[in-house]
């Protein structure tokens, strides 16, 4: 007793303040992720939703196998596959393809917003055909242009883009920027039935994630997800804030996001300048919960310009 | 160049020394870190002039043989410096708890590692450890040098000749063997290593284990801030996984001078790096010295005898068990 008095009278503010500053120093929300709920090799076939859009032959071909593509998790951001397009005749005109040997599961409608970036868009799509076709999927690539000055609307495009794909009944949606690109084979571009945020292991980031309701980057939801949530919101333009606004959008319909296992869902980006972020941000964030409804895929109005079925890819052209 | 954190310290500086003791080497630092967020020209000439001016002040300072708390000013600073870099400009968003956790513990085991080595050096001093043995009638002793090479041949541990003394011509006393007198501290210091003035005290037979422990726990923590920092503000890579860790390299800096916060970063990864390479040297010749068994001291004197006294293993073991 005498001794813990003792203990209790040596303790001045001093203490307390180099305790204040020890825990704030190993405060953890300050840091990425330690563990965060995630889907192992074994566990991804089992949750991925296996529909297709294309009524092909089904009778005359056996599935394709997908087992050695999580298995193996081959490393495949490697010289062959990202420096040349490997059988370019394979690829079907707008960007499209499926496996001729075998009968997929999955049906993909990839949409990327672009804006000015034909070197990044070249490096994309170039290491994409190759790395897609290699997963046995049938995909389509749509890239969306914005053909304005004015800021670019990221969630707009990503609208836009989702509508066009709706049109041909993809069940899959995946929404991806063009700078961001798939390290591992093993990271299958298909969807589960709760949305995915894909690039959590980000290479710019160290690899970990940030934090958990980070969902920007490479998103991946089903269609009936995509119009239950009512799609992106249409206000933000500019740099930042509609991942954390379809985050919100997502929580407030009570869905739960998934990520694959860290060591399958790594991406590198692609070195470019750091845009400035838009002030109007974090007020579009705070007011968005009044506009889920009203404001998304159901107020969709935009100006197309042109809709043209390209060699590599669907070229959507609009004036936000 | 190191970094004992200390109120104790800071206040030793307030009140031995002037404040201007403190000041300049913070001026000094700031100015330098300033002119390097520029670009880049500015930081590579920036970090080509600190050690020139270091070293320039380092040289004046020893051969004027006087006190100064520059450095130990600037050690202090530097810990500070880095400390609050990590813990509030870098984007700490993208570094795991883990290694946050690492970087504040090998922090306090530099800083504790170097408070000892401050405060033991006390221990090393002759007349203060062993006073009622050392102190001896100044008149009847015909005096020696230090630097008399045949005397200076026991090595007191094992000393079976205990009537071969040296003395110190300026203390005018008996000293035991591999002491020697240290012109700054004014003292005759046993087993001395060198003066250091980034500490403000002598490297001796007492503080020698600490300072090498702090020299290899700060070049750690040093190169820890170093992979921290430019791995989390450049693009980085992986270079190889161990047991689910991942190591990364930095790849790519070309745009850490955009943001001001990201060149304050960097700067101060550069200048933990530079830190790191000055450490490298001083902790290798210490390890070989030790290997040796011998000073730093009396490997100036140039004291052959000294050298390889025992096997490498058994130099490190005198050394251990103190």
């Amino acid at each position: 007793m005498r001794l813990k008095n003792q203990i209790l009278l040596q303790i001045n503010k001093y203490h307390v303040l180099y305790l204040a500053l020890f825990l704030y120093f190993i405060w953890p929300s300050r840091f990425a992720m330690v563990y965060y709920e995630n889907l192992k090799h074994d566990d991804i076939f089992d949750n991925l939703l296996k529909k297709t859009s294309r009524n092909s032959n089904i009778i005359d071909k056996i599935n394709c196998n997908y087992y050695e593509l999580f298995e193996k998790n081959q490393f495949f951001y490697k010289d062959p596959f990202s420096s040349e397009l490997l059988n370019e005749a394979e690829i079907k005109q707008g960007g499209e393809y499926w496996p001729d040997n075998c009968n997929t599961l999955f049906s993909v409608a990839i949409i990327v917003p672009y804006r000015n970036r034909a070197n990044q868009l070249k490096l994309f799509l170039r290491y994409m055909h190759n790395y897609l076709r290699k997963q046995q999927i049938h995909y389509k690539i749509f890239i969306v242009e914005q053909a304005d000055s004015k800021a670019f609307n990221r969630a707009k495009l990503f609208n836009i883009g989702a509508s066009y794909a709706l049109r041909e009944n993809f069940p899959c949606l995946i929404m991806q920027d063009v700078d961001l690109m798939p390290l591992k084979l093993g990271n299958i571009y298909a969807c589960t039935e709760r949305p995915r945020h894909m690039s959590s292991a980000l290479d710019s980031f160290r690899f970990n994630l940030p934090y958990y309701g980070l969902f920007g980057g490479a998103i991946a939801m089903t269609s009936d997800t995509f119009i239950h949530i009512n799609g992106f919101s249409n206000m933000f333009q500019g740099w930042g804030g509609e991942d954390d606004d379809i985050y919100a959008r997502l929580v407030n319909k009570k869905y739960k996001i998934i990520r694959f296992n860290p060591s399958i869902a790594q991406y590198t980006m692609l070195k470019h300048s750091k845009e400035i972020p838009s002030p109007e941000r974090y007020q579009f964030l705070r007011s968005g919960y009044l506009r889920f409804d009203t404001d998304g895929l159901n107020s969709l109005v935009f100006r197309e310009i042109g809709l043209k079925s390209l060699d590599l890819y669907t070229n959507i052209l609009v004036e936000v | 160049m190191k970094k004992p954190k200390n109120m104790r310290i800071l206040s030793d500086i307030r009140l031995k020394g002037s404040k201007i003791e403190l000041i300049v080497p913070l001026i000094l630092l700031l100015v330098l870190n300033l002119i390097a967020i520029i670009n880049l020209e500015c930081c590579i000439i920036s970090f080509l002039v600190f050690p020139v001016i270091i070293a320039a002040c380092y040289i004046w300072f020893a051969k004027k043989h006087s006190r100064t708390n520059i450095f130990l000013a600037l050690s202090v600073i530097s810990c500070i410096y880095i400390v609050f870099i990590f813990e509030f400009t870098l984007p700490l968003l993208e570094l795991l708890p883990q290694e946050n956790f690492i970087f504040v513990t090998f922090i306090f085991l530099t800083v504790y590692f170097f408070y000892k080595t401050y405060n033991q050096s006390a221990l090393n001093k002759l007349g203060t450890s062993e006073p009622s043995k050392e102190t001896f009638d100044s008149s009847t002793v015909t005096l020696i040098s230090p630097e008399d090479e045949d005397l200076i041949e026991s090595d007191d541990q094992d000393s079976d000749l205990p009537n071969v003394r040296n003395s110190c011509s300026s203390c005018k006393k008996y000293i035991p063997a591999r002491t020697f007198h240290c012109n700054i501290c004014k003292s005759c210091i046993i087993g001395r290593d060198h003066h250091n003035y980034f500490f403000n005290c002598c490297i001796g037979r007492f503080n020698h284990k600490y300072f090498l422990l702090g020299c290899l726990s700060c070049i750690f923590t040093l190169l820890l801030f170093a992979n921290l920092a430019l791995t989390s503000i450049c693009h980085p890579f992986a270079i190889f996984q161990l047991f689910g860790i991942m190591f990364l390299l930095p790849d790519d800096c070309s745009e850490v001078f955009n943001d001001i916060e990201i060149s304050l970063c960097f700067v101060a990864a550069i200048y933990a790096l530079e830190m790191a390479l000055v450490l490298l040297f001083v902790i290798i010749q210490q390890l070989v010295l030790i290997s040796k068994g011998t000073t730093s001291t009396e490997y100036c004197f140039k004291k052959e005898k000294s050298l390889n006294r025992y096997s490498c293993f058994r130099n490190w073991k005198n050394f251990c068990y103190i």
